[in-house]
């Protein structure tokens, strides 16, 4: 079998080089730091990532900001220690003290951001998979290569004092100047999502371009290597050539076609039904979607009992961050960030999103609704929620009289059919 | 004649250990203080700094390091462990600190925005961090409990309150018992980084030369 004869050609020497690396380096520090900052990070602001498999990915990157200079600093700081004695001696392919780094740290931080991220998975226990998520993962995974990568870069030049600091201060350079979301410089942007990704489904092509782009770079910067003997020509020419693969490599990534993420096809597809109102919902938020249910089955209720029948819409559809369904008969309800960290909603915000009509184009536009315009949400708002409880109003901060049931379902109609006078 | 070899003998202290590194250090901080005195960071990759952070307030994370690094203890034992080596150490922080101090001064004095307190008390609390890195771990390691802090500022809340770290790095409000409390951390640390704990790699000389000899001892009796 070749595959076995490469094996064995590779030899024990590669695996018995890595087991020393990983023994003699600062390795197990650099894994401790990661994961205590991505666990920091995955437990901050109440996990309201739990659910959604996108944000849940996208999250953990927040913690790069400092994950990345960690690592470029270690990578940097054990290249200049176990490279004493072996730095000249001329030795091809990987066996340098640097490859030898450069490839225990990649295959260790690999190994731990993989795992961690299957632990996260678990415990968000998303009920929707997508295949591009593993593409996400792996350039998440490529993103962290290309720090150890820097470090082993500078560590293969930096004075042993010097190499650490270099590394860390280039790493922290490198994430404030390359994870831009809406730049194409944003070569290292992993996600690093505060705001919630219902809606949205992963890119694979920009994907697969970002990690080819990444892979590229880390080739680039692996052909950078200080000369044997007296040849500096040798390490002109490498790094030129490198220089060259980066350029093209960011050339070719700040033309990818489309976005990181596209807006997705699923829906809301949890169905049921609220006092006979037919309502769907995205099931990433079936943990907090029992305080929407009870605020718009009490509003419903209301209604009905009131005599303002007209405000019930034919139906009720959750909104994502990139669709707003309502229209003539369907109403909306968005989940907010603080309802998935787990401030309940109140009954103020869930009442004013099915009645404000951002589905029209005329309040898409750039020129703000006149004043007349907010006035009359608040007031058909405020009749709403005064039936359920006359105080959500005044704690929302509006203090008008509630509207006559005629005049009310007035401006509800034309709300609700874009007929409203907006300018 | 006696003045230039004092000058001579701080001259050769500086160079004999990690002035160079240090050096190269303060020049980029110096050259980032020159250039972008009136930067401010308003945002790192998708983290948005609300109030935005003034690049005088992250130079210190440079200035920390090269104070740390101004003097790198020996790693074999060629020189005698006494309170000369030990001021020699704290000679070298020190003036490396007086040079970090004029960088933020120069920065403050270019900025339009008044910068030197929040700058001054990052200097004072990364420089402990740095100096108590090199004295306990080495000094290629002083790089890491400062990239620590500051990645743990960027990452906290905004609203932890004056004595975290958010507060103590991030916050453009300066208190001024933080500057007193930088300022006490900071001198012991050098103190610490003078006395150089962890890293004895002195000369030690034997225990008999240290005793008086005994002739001496019995002719003090005699006497």
């Amino acid at each position: 079998m070749w595959v076995t004869a490469v094996l064995m050609r590779l030899n024990t020497g590669l695996l018995s080089m890595l087991r020393h690396v990983a023994r003699h380096s600062w390795l197990v520090l650099c894994v401790v730091g990661m994961l205590g900052t991505n666990i920091a990070v995955m437990l901050d602001r109440g996990t309201p990532w739990r659910g959604d498999l996108v944000w849940t990915i996208d999250w953990l990157t927040i913690g790069h900001v400092l994950v990345g200079p960690l690592v470029a600093g270690f990578a940097a700081v054990d290249t200049v220690r176990l490279s004493i004695g072996v730095r000249d001696l001329p030795l091809r392919g990987w066996r340098n003290a640097d490859s030898a780094v450069g490839l225990t740290y990649g295959m260790a931080l690999a190994a731990v951001h993989l795992v961690f991220v299957s632990v996260i998975i678990a415990v968000s226990a998303p009920p929707r998979f997508d295949a591009a998520a593993a593409l996400a993962v792996l350039t998440q995974i490529a993103i962290l290569w290309f720090f150890v990568g820097l470090g082993v870069l500078i560590g293969r030049f930096a004075p042993p004092i010097l190499g650490g600091i270099a590394a860390a201060i280039l790493g922290l350079v490198c994430v404030y100047m390359f994870t831009d979301p809406r730049s194409p410089t944003g070569l290292l942007y992993g996600g690093a999502a505060t705001v919630p990704r219902m809606g949205y489904s992963y890119s694979a092509a920009w994907l697969g371009i970002q990690l080819a782009a990444i892979l590229t770079m880390l080739a680039a910067m692996w052909l950078v290597r200080p000369a044997w003997g007296r040849s500096r020509l040798r390490l002109a020419a490498l790094s030129a050539l490198g220089l060259l693969l980066a350029a093209g490599a960011s050339q070719v990534f700040a033309a990818a076609p489309g976005e990181r993420l596209s807006a997705s096809v699923r829906g809301p597809e949890s169905c049921g039904s609220l006092a006979g109102v037919p309502w769907c919902y995205f099931p990433e938020h079936e943990r907090v979607i029992g305080g929407y249910a009870n605020h718009l089955l009490a509003l419903f209720d209301a209604a009905q009992v009131n005599g303002y029948e007209g405000f019930v819409p034919d139906a009720v559809e959750e909104a994502s961050q990139t669709t707003w369904p309502g229209d003539a008969n369907t109403g909306p309800f968005y989940v907010t960030s603080d309802a998935l960290a787990g401030t309940p909603p109140t009954l103020w915000e869930v009442t004013i999103n099915l009645v404000q009509p951002l589905h029209c184009k005329q309040l898409q536009a750039e020129q703000a609704p006149a004043d007349q315009y907010w006035e009359d949400l608040y007031a058909v708002t405020a009749t709403w929620t005064n039936m359920v409880d006359p105080s959500a109003a005044e704690q929302a901060g509006y203090f008008g009289e509630s509207l006559d049931p005629s005049d009310a379902e007035r401006i509800m109609e034309k709300f609700r059919t874009c007929t409203y006078a907006f300018e | 004649m006696r003045r230039l070899a004092v000058f001579g003998t701080c001259r050769m202290i500086l160079a004999a250990t990690g002035v160079h590194g240090s050096l190269s250090l303060l020049a980029v901080a110096l050259t980032v203080t020159l250039i972008w005195h009136n930067g401010v960071i308003a945002s790192i990759g998708p983290i948005h700094l609300q109030p935005q952070l003034p690049v005088m307030a992250a130079v210190p994370l440079l200035l920390a390091v090269a104070i740390a690094v101004s003097h790198v203890g020996a790693r074999t034992p060629v020189i005698f462990r006494n309170s000369r080596t030990l001021a020699a150490r704290g000679f070298s922080h020190a003036m490396i600190m007086a040079a970090a101090a004029i960088v933020l001064f120069v920065g403050d004095a270019l900025a339009v925005d008044p910068v030197l307190a929040a700058s001054m008390r990052n200097a004072l609390f990364l420089s402990s961090l740095a100096l108590l890195g090199a004295s306990f771990a080495g000094v290629e390691y002083a790089w890491l409990p400062v990239l620590v802090a500051f990645g743990s500022a960027i990452l906290s809340p905004a609203d932890g309150g004056p004595w975290s770290p958010y507060g103590l790095l991030m916050s453009p409000s300066v208190l001024p018992a933080q500057i007193a409390v930088g300022a006490a951390l900071c001198a012991s640390s050098l103190l610490i980084a003078a006395w150089n704990p962890v890293r004895p790699a002195y000369l030690v000389r034997r225990s008999a030369e240290r005793k008086p000899p005994k002739v001496l001892k019995q002719v003090s009796m005699t006497a």
